[in-house]
């Protein structure tokens, strides 16, 4: 072998090296939990309704995660959601048979990650059967996520707006 | 200066003009739908820039083994499966792309729970050509949708 073939050899084993620790570099995982406020405008009819809150993704204002850039990460998990409606509402949750939960991002199709179904909370809070297979990194590498929240009404409501608190406890893994 | 201000300003116009015009001719699928099976009731609408479309209505609300409102009992998640099926997002993530057509959506079938990639064709402004099919579109088959029209209101 000749200096010059040794040398792309030797070139090419520090490039397949540098490859191999990048991909099984150390991961760190936290737990971290965010929370967004989902409306919809009346008035309801009885049966599913929409609740739509707009996320915009900061990773520096998540504890937790400050510091990590949307590069870094490589899954997102979830442990549980709640959901607590909107106090000045006045409402509780025997008012619906069921709710679930969805995400859209701009690039992301929509995912269902929790249902309910049926709420057996009769005040204003329940926590949703979450999806444990869902991995729903790209939405947060995304920017923007749109939270789906359906309530399945048991009867009209003519209320002008009504509201509910997502909260996600999630297990994030970044590099 | 005054014309170049006068050309920006016009040019600003026929854009905004233009994209209402797209919106409003992308809107036209927001409704109810009937599928040719007739065991459903379709209700698409708009979350952001994309159509997505929902079970309103079921023949046969209650599953006849359970004696329970139907749910989504072959959902691949095990989690999800007691999603009630009215109320069920079947149709997911339609992009307007011009020419009658919503693209890059897909349809789910509650029957056996597969999802399959879909496109949707205007007809005319009550009949949708409902496309799914799995990788070309050319292996796929096609359903025939029909808006349904509200009664006329009673004076």
């Amino acid at each position: 072998m000749n200096t010059s073939n040794l040398f792309k050899l030797n070139l090419f084993l520090i490039a397949l090296g540098l490859l191999l620790l990048g991909a099984c570099g150390p991961k760190i995982e936290k737990t971290v939990q965010i929370n967004t406020e989902a409306t919809a405008m009346g008035p309801f009819f009885a049966g599913p309704n929409s609740f739509i809150a707009e996320y915009e993704v900061d990773l520096s204002s998540i504890e937790g995660l400050e510091g990590v850039s949307k590069e870094q990460l490589k899954s997102i998990g979830i442990n549980s959601i709640k959901v607590t409606l909107r106090e000045a509402d006045s409402l509780t949750f025997d008012s619906f048979h069921s709710a679930s939960l969805q995400l859209v991002g701009a690039n992301t199709g929509m995912q269902s990650i929790a249902i309910k179904n049926p709420i057996s909370s009769d005040n204003q809070e329940t926590a949703l059967d979450v999806s444990e297979e869902a991995d729903i990194v790209d939405y947060f590498k995304n920017g923007k996520i749109s939270f789906v929240l359906d309530l399945d009404f048991v009867d009209d409501s003519y209320a002008d707006e009504l509201g509910a608190i997502i909260e996600l406890d999630l297990t994030v893994k970044h590099k | 200066m005054k014309k170049i201000f006068l050309t920006s300003l016009l040019s600003i116009l026929f854009i905004s003009i233009s994209y209402a015009q797209d919106a409003a001719e992308a809107d036209r699928l927001v409704g109810v739908w009937e599928p040719s099976h007739g065991k459903a009731k379709v209700k698409i609408d708009k979350i952001g820039e994309k159509y997505y479309g929902k079970i309103v209505w079921l023949k046969i609300p209650v599953d006849p083994e359970t004696g329970e409102a139907k749910v989504d009992k072959n959902n691949p998640d095990e989690k999800l499966r007691s999603t009630p099926l009215r109320g069920y997002r079947i149709l997911k993530d339609f992009v307007y792309t011009g020419k009658n057509e919503w693209t890059e959506g897909t349809i789910y079938d509650p029957e056996n729970g597969n999802t399959y990639s879909c496109t949707i064709k205007m007809t005319d402004e009550n009949t949708l050509d409902i496309r799914g099919y799995i990788g070309v579109s050319a292996l796929g088959r096609t359903d025939v949708w029909k808006r349904l029209k509200m009664p006329p209101k009673k004076k």
